[in-house]
């Protein structure tokens, strides 16, 4: 499954947020799109998933225009982490988890044995099989944004698009989380949205550099981390980039 | 686990309206012609029930659409444009009239009040501003009421007061049959659209991203909640509590999951309504306590009751 922006511009009002950006995902790998606070990184996510629509350009899912799908049909082949507060109701996590799976659930029946199987993996591959039956107004902040990533994850897509997946995590529990979505980017395209500079450099096989509406970096963390790109990323007067002592979590 | 709770919980409900169906109609006869006299009874028990059914149906759809357990089916002002249509009804029509012009008008006041909101709300754009919409429409409504109340005689004034407490004793074959068919309606429909409304309840980026329409979904559940709501009112005023109190009991029995609560909270607002109705004729003396004085108090103490159990756990 491909998904391609082709010269995408947009903007809100008469201001611009993104211009003639364009990329290709690929599997194979983790993509980071890294970029400063209103840099247009989740604006750029709503586009590519088509909840927005560009002013010009187009975004292409398996070659065909993202616009030309149904709604139930691109939801069913892209799956999208946005930044979310817990619903007001009193879903468990199981049930929440669930809903992720909404356009591929019979209307009428009730889920069958792959939409459970499907349930049970992503609550595992998140780490909240043992949440499964506590609602979700009761979760901590970080519990609850691994039980929004499960419910993505329930979908089974081809396609995942990820904002901030473990901006709410501990070191430990981000470094479970990175194993894990980057055993599934062998097989699909990932595309993750962070603020993690460590994080990418250890996990991403192809960062993203979003800047002045403009993506003007693309490569290995090897060839894009540098410290000209990371001044042009981050601009603030009076600092200056330099390499940093740190600790990781690794998986044995 | 949850589904077989649910499942327990609709025969529990089912049951228990047999039930209050079968000792409301039986009890309560304290003149000649138990014959009529039971008739009435049971339309006005079967009234109950929907009319209790509906409400929590609308309140179940309100809370899933607003994602706020403390909606309800009068949330966006239908209670107010109901009783300014009954008001009027009251206060220009004569008294001959009154049985066929007050649930008429208490209908149209809550339909004009829902058109007013969707409109000033942009067709429900967001549910946030249909909200807000609901709430300042609902003010400026009730302005009118204290209009009408202010020059209404003390016959009409009894009127409108009654009426505003709720009764039940207006049940005909007739209305069993238009509200019956309304719920069933709503029900069926709201069932289809299940998957929906739990993206809906999730949050509306959330739901687009799912593949649903949310524009067109949102509005559909809310003019549908609207319609029950509505038809209730206009067939026995404004009851209280039983659309806020009822989806509650049933969430926390049966889970949150809308694919599996709507019919028992369906069921267990219709037995609500039809216990406090029996209870209102109980406890009457020489006048009637109105049922909605009843559902009021005891809808009240049992939202208490789940509130501290909440604040306990």
């Amino acid at each position: 499954m491909n998904l391609a922006a082709e010269n995408i511009s947009f903007g809100y009002g008469a201001g611009t947020v993104l211009d003639s950006v364009s990329f290709e995902l690929a599997p194979g790998g983790l993509t980071f799109l890294l970029g400063a606070n209103g840099a247009g990184k989740s604006t750029l996510l709503k586009l590519l998933c088509g909840l927005l629509a560009p002013r010009s350009g187009e975004v292409l899912l398996d070659g065909r225009g993202i616009g030309g799908f149904s709604a139930n049909a691109r939801a069913r082949r892209i799956g999208v982490m946005l930044q979310q507060s817990p619903p007001g109701l009193d879903f468990t996590v199981e049930e929440f988890v669930l809903f992720g799976r909404t356009a591929k659930l019979p209307r009428l029946a009730p889920p069958g044995a792959g939409d459970r199987l499907a349930v049970e993996k992503a609550l595992s591959a998140a780490g909240m099989t043992s949440f499964a039956g506590r609602a979700v107004t009761r979760l901590s902040g970080g519990e609850f944004q691994r039980a929004v990533l499960a419910s993505v994850l329930a979908l089974e897509s081809g396609i995942l698009l990820l904002d901030e997946p473990v901006s709410a995590q501990d070191p430990a529990q981000a470094a479970f989380i990175f194993e894990m979505l980057s055993s599934l980017a062998a097989e699909r395209n990932v595309l993750v949205i962070s603020h993690d500079i460590d994080l990418a450099l250890h996990y991403a096989s192809r960062i993203l550099l979003l800047a002045g509406g403009k993506i003007f970096a693309d490569g290995s963390p090897d060839r894009v981390m540098t410290p000209e790109n990371l001044a042009r990323l981050y601009p603030l007067s009076g600092f200056t980039v330099s390499p940093a002592r740190t600790f990781r979590f690794e998986k044995i | 686990m949850k589904c077989d709770r649910a499942r327990l919980l609709t025969a529990a409900a089912l049951a228990a309206a047999v039930l209050l169906l079968l000792l409301s109609a039986r009890g309560g006869i304290r003149q000649p012609g138990a014959e009529v006299l039971f008739r009435f009874r049971l339309f006005r028990s079967l009234l109950g029930f929907l009319v209790g059914g509906s409400l929590a149906l609308s309140g179940a759809l309100f809370q899933a659409v607003f994602r706020n357990p403390l909606a309800d089916p009068y949330i966006l002002g239908i209670s107010s444009g109901a009783a300014v249509g009954a008001a009027a009804a009251f206060v220009f029509v004569p008294a001959g009239l009154l049985f066929l012009c007050v649930p008429a008008g208490a209908f149209a006041g809550a339909l004009a009040t829902l058109g007013a909101v969707l409109v000033i709300s942009g067709n429900a754009r967001s549910a946030d501003r249909l909200l807000l919409s609901g709430v300042v429409t609902g003010i400026v409504v009730s302005s009118l009421l204290i209009y009408l109340v202010s020059i209404s005689d003390s016959a009409q004034l009894a009127g409108v007061t009654w009426w505003i407490l709720g009764d039940l004793q207006g049940a005909s074959p007739v209305l069993l049959g238009a509200l019956g068919g309304l719920a069933v309606c709503a029900l069926v429909s709201s069932r289809f659209f299940a998957n929906e409304l739990n993206a809906l309840a999730v949050g509306d980026e959330e739901a687009a991203l799912r593949g649903v329409p949310v524009k067109k979904m949102r509005l559909f559940f809310v003019i549908s909640a609207s319609l029950l709501a509505s038809s209730c009112v206009a067939a026995a005023g404004v009851i209280g509590f039983a659309g806020l109190v009822m989806p509650h009991i049933v969430r926390l029995l049966a889970g949150s999951d809308h694919r599996r609560i709507l019919l028992p909270a369906f069921l267990a607002g219709g037995c609500f309504l039809q216990l406090c109705d029996l209870l209102s004729v109980l406890f009457s003396g020489a006048k009637e306590m109105p049922v909605g004085v009843v559902s009021s108090c005891a809808g009240g103490m049992l939202f208490l009751f789940l509130l501290s159990r909440r604040r306990c756990s």
